[in-house]
């Protein structure tokens, strides 16, 4: 049996037992949306790919029943008994016909235009009475059962035609019909393809039409119909006579061809069948060939051979499958037939390979408790043998993984059928390119992916391309691309879909996520296009206008992502309108050995996935993240937004004592459109592990995903975020992927540099680098007093010097490093103890520091680090120390002048303000341009106003155009603030109505600037 | 004679709460001292955690809870007897472990109908021992619940 079919077979009884249960749940509850979305995708389902694989009865029963279903799901249609009923009989008549495809291999004969009509009658709501008992089956008739493709086109004649054996039934019907016919033509191409002698040959012509003939051919020979009476054998015939076909060239085809069916498992008695219809078209190639003159049938025959070859072409190249090229040796059909790759490879029990891995990472884990053992001694004999050791090892677990990857190729080995199958099915013309089938991946995620693939690739062909009319229309070549590209990118594989269609319509798609109650015509003008196009990952959500065959009713993407998210991979949307949309799937390599964040909770410890982890937050008083409480529930300020939080004790209910403290850790988990805490007592390291399953008692636990053994040999269980999410029972955390990017994009406006050390006790401290003017280090041996204060010699002067709050005193011997701040010829030193690093960071602490000298705290690289107030520091110093202006007769009037202070970065504004109140302003610092507009309508004595120009909302640009346009404000001195101070950006300022522009880190010219601009002449510009 | 060879059975004995068990030989993996074990929080009572051995994960269970006697005291010694069920390795955590017995159907008996109804369940007959009654626990049925649950 084809191994799609027999693949569909078990999908399709998998789904109706499962269905069982449901559907006398449905007998009760009839009301429920999720138990009849359920039986509607099972439906959906079968129908779709019965469709493609040609089982017309069984495709019809589904459909009728889906439209039905698809009523009750829309609201349209009432549950009542007798529609539950009907359902009933639809799935039961589903039933049997899965269960004859079973037995027979192909669709018995029989007419269900009773159930089809009642079940589209009861579409219209017109429910006759209590369904009747589903009518008894026709007995496949063994000559009329031969009617796979069409069933109107019963094949009587065909089945008298063909060579009848034994059973009665035609080879046609023994083998499997049209399914199987066209696995060996896929299977020869391939042959073909990558035979040197026969490629050349082959490679000229159009595939469709090489594999319809053929396809055709032996349907006819061995009995069955037709399968598309499109194809005619004279229009390939000519080109591979130019192409030189030969009578050897065809006996390299009929090994290949041999090969084929042997593969296939084609029982003997039907391959003698095949092969003599085979051989027969060569007879006729043959004589053809002699007489120089081409009867059209004999035409046919040869033209069958190329399409195959074509065919054969893209598979080759699309699944990487191996084949040995045979050599260019004599054409002699025993060599041919025995293809020398079958020596390279063989076939293993999964189950071998299974238990192989386990004695691997028993290894692995023997070989770290030794390395544990001897890292303690010093050297010791065992150091080179362990070292070999090591290295054998991770070799040996290298190659072990190695065996169960396969390509991903294999999943696509559905698609060009599929799409082909759309194409013709909505007269769109479709090329599918896809590259990177080589690209590897364990097999487990390779099972996992396919089907979120076929659905994909299926949108795409019936939501993506357009007709070829539009596509013309809209200045696009005819044909339409869908392009599949998969590739690794560190330990992840990325696949691309991509279409060049219309793209998806975000106004549509706002339409009806309004419609559907997804979100507010309010919320959604806050949207970006991208966040909008995120509804479509939405249960229930399809904007195909009309409901086709291929895809369509909502039931998908939700289902797609979530799959997706449950091998750890995440699944973006990008989309233009008019260009195409690309879906960038992101998948892990494996599921068997990964990375794992080991946390503890009461006591007991448990991996989390990394691919689940986005960040790890410490909460503390100090370190500016605080868990709150509402109404009980956990939740953390994080970067402007409430983080749901769930208690991994209260989730696992464990009884934590007293000693084991809080649980002062959060790590911020994400599954799929979900983003939730989970709060911890205690973050240990990520480590590799190897994911064993459960044992079977403890399957129903929803939480893990399995345990694993860790390298100290003590076992701990995995926990499953999607089980979290279900288990904690709220969707109100979900919220959009682009969402939360957009919100962490929102944030990036202000980064800084800073500089990071340590000093004293405690968390690292930073500065920001700006205010640093040089980093020294001096011999403190050097350090004298004066002044009452250590100062040493500096560029021929003396600079003072001081240590941070809490550092330990300075000493007298050694050289530590001084961060020295300058204003003009003075400087000033800090002493510190080491110089961590200077990092780009987004500044961004919600608590102000409790501790003075403290703005506050932030984590940059996953460590609180304490960020230092500079102005504290530098008033410490004598007091006047940067609020001494060179104007010199400022400083008395300064007490009186009023700043008004606009500045959206918390950092800024808390460093600034004191800086300015130390020079003698009086300061009013708002966060934005409009609370800043209100303060000014409130109380308009403001002597000077001192804006950021890059701020969220309105700019400072705008904000000086609009005060320059008001009457009141018009001449008040406007200094414009800014980290860029190219003289363009300077010039944009001025025209905007900057009096000043000055650099953000520049103080003194700040402080210089203001003592001028706050003089009752108000003239600067 | 013929009769009694191909009925005998070894046992392994095993003590729980005073009463003696026997427990097939044949499906003993390994008999192992008391082990540190990994609570599995959420699981059911009898499973009293999981344990690592040779890099094979051992749900363990407490026969005492299973068979619903007085839970062991703290610091009471136990002996872990591995048997493997469909592939999958279990730890059954006893009090003690004796002997391994090599008994005839001369001494075997169904189990008394007045038994307990659970252990009536968990066992599969006894055996008249001279000094003692040992009954033979029923593997699959002692493991059969946990494991029908989840199916």
């Amino acid at each position: 049996m084809d191994d799609l079919l027999a693949e569909f077979l078990t999908e399709a009884t998998e789904g109706i037992e499962l269905l069982d249960t449901e559907l006398v749940d449905l007998e009760q509850r009839p009301d429920d949306p999720a138990l009849i979305g359920n039986i509607f995708r099972v439906l959906h389902t079968i129908k779709g790919t019965s469709g493609f694989l040609d089982l017309p009865r069984l495709e019809s029963v589904a459909h009728a029943g889906e439209n039905v279903l698809g009523k009750f799901r829309d609201g349209e249609l009432e549950v009542t008994p007798d529609a539950v009923g009907l359902i009933l009989e639809a799935m039961d008549r589903v039933k049997d016909l899965v269960s004859s495809i079973g037995e027979m291999g192909h669709e018995p004969a029989g007419d269900d235009s009773d159930l089809i009509g009642r079940l589209d009658a009861g579409m219209r709501g017109e429910f006759g009475g209590a369904a009747t008992a589903p009518e008894p089956e026709a007995a496949p008739e063994p000559e009329a059962a031969a009617s796979e493709e069409h069933e109107e086109a019963v094949a009587s004649e065909a089945g008298e035609e063909a060579p009848v054996v034994d059973d009665g039934r035609s080879t046609y019907e023994r083998i499997g019909g049209l399914s199987t016919i066209d696995a060996i033509c896929d299977v020869m191409y391939r042959h073909v393809m990558a035979d040197e002698r026969l490629s050349d040959i082959y490679a000229a012509g159009d595939v469709d039409i090489i594999h319809g003939v053929f396809q055709n051919y032996l349907c006819e020979a061995t009995g069955g119909n037709k399968s598309d009476d499109s194809y005619t054998l004279t229009d390939a015939h000519a080109e591979l006579r130019e192409a030189g076909m030969k009578d050897k060239h065809f006996d390299a085809t009929f090994a290949h061809f041999s090969v084929a069916m042997a593969e296939l498992e084609i029982p003997g008695q039907d391959m003698a069948v095949l092969a003599d219809a085979f051989d027969k078209a060569r007879g006729q190639v043959l004589a053809q060939e002699s007489v120089g003159e081409v009867p059209a049938d004999e035409a046919e025959v040869t033209e069958v051979d190329g399409e195959i070859v074509e065919d054969a072409a893209e598979v080759a190249a699309e699944t990487a499958v191996e084949v040995a090229p045979t050599e260019d040796a004599p054409a002699e059909k025993e060599a041919k037939i025995t293809p020398t790759s079958i020596a390279q490879s063989l076939r293993v029990n999964v189950d071998v390979l299974e238990n192989l891995m386990t004695v691997v990472s028993e290894l692995v884990l023997t070989r770290n408790q030794l390395m544990q053992i001897l890292r303690e001694r010093n050297k010791t004999e065992f150091d080179a043998p362990l070292q070999r050791l090591n290295q054998v090892t991770s070799e040996l677990q290298e190659s072990v993984m190695q065996t169960r990857m396969q390509p991903i190729g294999n999943a696509w080995n559905k698609l060009p059928r599929i799409v082909r199958d759309i194409s013709h099915e909505l007269n769109k013309k479709i090329e599918l390119d896809m590259s990177g089938a080589e690209t590897e991946l364990d097999r487990q995620v390779l099972d996992q992916i396919k089907d979120p693939l076929t659905h994909m690739v299926r949108n795409s062909g019936d939501h993506g391309l357009e007709t070829p009319e539009e596509r013309l229309a809209a200045g696009k070549p005819e044909t339409g691309k869908i392009k599949l590209s998969a590739s690794h990118e560190g330990g992840h594989i990325i696949i691309v879909i991509a279409d060049d269609g219309k793209g998806i319509p975000v106004g549509k798609i706002k339409a009806k996520a309004i419609a559907n109650g997804l979100t507010t015509t309010a919320d959604a003008e806050n949207l970006t296009d991208q966040q909008i196009l995120q509804f479509i990952f939405k249960p229930g959500f399809s904007t195909a206008e009309k409901v086709t065959n291929v895809s369509g009713r909502g039931v998908g993407m939700d289902v797609v992502r979530t799959n997706i998210a449950k091998i750890g991979g995440t699944v973006d949307l990008h989309s233009v309108e008019g260009e195409g949309s690309r879906f960038t799937i992101k998948i892990p390599l494996t599921l068997a050995i990964v990375q794992a964040l080991i946390v503890q909770s009461g006591g007991d410890r448990f991996a989390i996935p990394q691919t689940a982890v986005t960040e790890l937050v410490r909460t503390s008083e100090s370190s500016g993240y605080q868990i709150e409480r509402v109404n009980n529930t956990a939740v953390l300020r994080l970067r402007n937004r409430l983080l749901p939080l769930v208690s991994l004790r209260e989730l696992l209910e464990i009884d934590a004592k007293e000693d084991q403290g809080e649980e002062s850790y959060v790590v911020v988990a994400r599954f799929g459109s979900y983003a939730f805490g989970i709060m911890v007592d205690q973050v240990f390291d990520t480590e590799e592990i190897v994911v064993k399953p459960v044992a079977r008692a403890l399957r129903d636990l929803a939480l893990f995903s399995g345990n694993t053994i860790l390298g100290d040999g003590s076992v701990v269980m995995i926990l499953d975020p999607n089980g979290i999410v279900m288990a904690s029972g709220n969707d109100a955390v979900e919220q959009s992927d682009s969402e939360l990017e957009a919100r962490g994009d929102g944030n990036q406006a202000e980064t800084s540099s800073l500089l990071l050390f340590r000093s004293g006790e405690g968390a690292p401290k930073a500065f920001p680098l700006e205010l640093v003017a040089r980093i020294e280090e001096i011999d403190l041996s050097g350090v004298e007093t004066a002044n009452g204060g250590p100062v040493i010699q500096y560029r021929e002067g003396l600079m003072p010097l001081a240590l941070i709050d809490g550092a330990a005193p300075l000493g007298s011997e050694g050289r530590r490093p001084v961060l020295v701040f300058s204003d003009l010829d003075r400087s000033l030193g800090l002493v510190v103890d080491e110089i961590v690093d200077i990092v780009d960071h987004r500044i961004e602490f919600e608590s102000q520091g409790n501790a003075p000298g403290i703005l506050g705290s932030t984590i940059i690289e996953g460590q609180a680090t304490d960020l230092l107030d500079a102005g504290h520091y530098l008033k410490s110093f004598g007091g006047d120390w940067l609020s001494r202006s060179k104007s010199d007769g400022a400083a008395g009037d300064a007490a009186k002048r009023r700043i008004l202070l606009v500045e959206d970065s918390p950092f800024f504004r808390n460093l600034l303000t004191p800086l300015l109140q130390s020079a003698g302003y009086d300061v009013c610092a708002t966060e934005n341009a409009d609370q800043a507009l209100v303060v000014l309508e409130e109380q308009p004595e403001f002597d000077v106003i001192v804006s950021d120009i890059e701020m969220p909302g309105m700019s400072g640009l705008e904000f000086a155009t609009k005060l320059r346009s008001s009457e009141a404000w018009k001449d008040t001195p406007l200094l414009a603030l800014s980290s860029h101070d190219t003289q363009q950006d300077i010039d944009r300022g001025i025209e905007a109505g900057f009096d000043e522009y000055i650099a953000k880190a520049d103080h003194s010219a700040l402080i210089d600037v203001l003592s001028r601009s706050a003089n009752p002449v108000k003239n600067a510009a | 004679m013929s009769s009694e060879t191909i009925e005998l059975c070894e046992y392994v004995t095993v003590v729980i709460d005073g009463q003696s068990f026997g427990v097939p030989v044949l499906l003993v993996q390994d008999v192992l001292r008391e082990q540190p074990l990994t609570h599995i929080p959420l699981a059911p009572a009898e499973i009293a955690g999981s344990l690592n051995l040779r890099g094979r994960v051992v749900t363990a269970i407490d026969l005492r809870t299973r068979l619903g006697v007085e839970r062991r005291v703290d610091d009471a010694p136990s002996m872990n007897v591995v048997v493997e069920q469909d592939g999958e390795l279990y730890s059954l955590i006893v009090d003690a472990v004796g002997d391994v017995l090599a008994l005839t159907m001369e001494t075997y008996e169904p189990s008394p109908v007045t038994l307990d109804p659970l252990w009536l369940d968990l066992t599969a007959g006894l055996h008249r021992l001279d000094d003692d009654l040992m009954l033979i626990l029923d593997i699959r049925q002692v493991l059969g619940e946990a494991v029908a649950e989840a199916a």
